[in-house]
C-alpha cells in the first residue's frame, strides 16, 4: 500500500543551504520519516535547540525545519565534539500533503511534525457489492 | 593547560579506524550511518567538557532520551554515562518508513576527567535533549598555594 507520490524528498534539485553563509556552520538533523494512511510523520533530532529557535515553514512544495541552540557553556575548553549548532534541512513536499493541518511538537530535543495527507491523497477503499 | 600529544593523537585516530571498521564487520553499524554521526553506537553521546577552578562541567547531546533513564556514575576521576535510547515509532498504527537516519539502542561511554571527583556535590540538568553535568573538584585536586618563607 505504499503510495510512492507521498515520498518527501531531500536533495537532488533542492537548492542546498550554502554552509559559509554568515560563516556560520549548518548541521544536518537525521531523521525518520514515516508514512500513514492519514498522512506523513517527521521526527528529527535536534538535541540543544531551544524550543523558540524553532521555525517550520512551507514554502512553494519546499518544507525548512530550523533550530539553533544556546550559548556554550563558559569555562576553560579540555574537550571539544560538537559546537552549539545551526540546524538546517530542507525537504521538497508534493501535492498531497495539507499544510494548513500540519503540527508539531519539540520534545526532549526532538520535533516531531505531522503532516496530514490532503483527502483527495488518501487512500480509499473500494468494495465490491455482491449481487444476489 | 591540556597538553597536546602527537602519540596519543595518532592513538585516538587509530582506534576511531578500528571502529568504524568493526563496526560494519558486525553489521551493527550501517553506511549511511557513517554519514549521520549522531548515533552510530560508538561516540554516543557526543561530550563536551569544560572546567572553571571549582569544578568540571560535561556537556553531552542526548535527543529523546528520558533523562531519569539516563544512568551516571561518578568514581574519582571517571564519568560513566549509560542508558538506552529507544526509538519508537511516534504513532501507532500501519506504516512505512520513507527515510530512517535516527539510531536507537543501548548507550555507554566513559570518560577520564583530569580531576578527581567530589561525587556528592555533583549536579545535572537536562533541557531540549542537552545533559549538563556540573562536577566539582574534589578538595585534593584544587591547585593550593604554599607561602614561601624567607628564611
Amino acid at each position: 500500500m505504499e503510495n510512492k507520490e507521498m515520498t518527501v524528498q531531500s536533495g537532488g534539485n533542492i537548492e542546498k543551504v550554502e554552509k559559509t553563509r554568515n560563516g556560520k556552520h549548518y548541521f544536518v538533523p537525521p531523521v525518520d520519516i514515516l508514512e500513514y494512511d492519514d498522512g506523513l510523520t517527521l521526527v528529527a533530532d535536534m538535541p540543544g535547540a531551544e524550543k523558540e529557535s524553532i521555525s517550520i515553514g512551507i514554502e512553494n512544495d519546499i518544507l525548512v525545519i530550523e533550530g539553533h541552540g544556546g550559548v556554550a557553556a563558559s569555562g576553560e575548553n579540555i574537550h571539544r565534539e560538537f559546537e552549539p549548532r545551526e540546524y538546517h534541512r530542507r525537504f521538497q513536499l508534493n501535492e498531497g500533503i495539507d499544510r494548513e493541518k500540519a503540527s508539531a511538537e519539540f520534545h526532549n530535543g526532538v520535533l516531531t511534525l505531522k503532516l496530514p495527507k490532503a483527502e483527495a491523497a488518501k487512500p480509499k477503499q473500494i468494495k465490491i457489492e455482491t449481487r444476489h | 593547560m591540556v597538553r597536546w600529544d602527537l602519540f596519543k593523537e595518532m592513538e585516538n585516530v587509530s582506534r576511531e579506524m578500528n571502529d568504524v571498521l568493526r563496526g560494519l564487520e558486525n553489521g551493527r553499524q550501517s553506511w549511511e550511518g557513517l554519514f549521520y554521526p549522531e548515533f552510530t553506537g560508538r561516540g554516543f553521546p557526543k561530550l563536551n567538557v569544560y572546567q572553571d577552578e571549582d569544578n568540571v562541567y560535561v556537556e553531552a547531546l542526548l535527543p529523546g532520551i528520558k533523562p531519569e533513564e539516563v544512568e551516571m556514575n561518578v568514581l574519582r576521576n571517571t564519568l560513566t554515562l549509560s542508558g538506552e535510547r529507544k526509538v519508537e515509532t511516534p504513532v501507532e498504527g500501519k506504516h512505512v518508513y520513507h527515510r530512517r537516519e535516527r539510531g536507537g539502542g543501548r548507550f555507554l561511554r566513559t570518560v577520564e576527567l583530569p580531576y578527581s571527583i567530589d561525587s556528592s556535590n555533583a549536579d545535572a540538568t537536562y533541557k531540549d535533549g542537552l545533559l549538563r553535568v556540573k562536577l566539582p573538584k574534589a578538595e585534593e585536586a584544587k591547585p593550593k598555594k604554599v607561602l614561601v618563607k624567607a628564611a
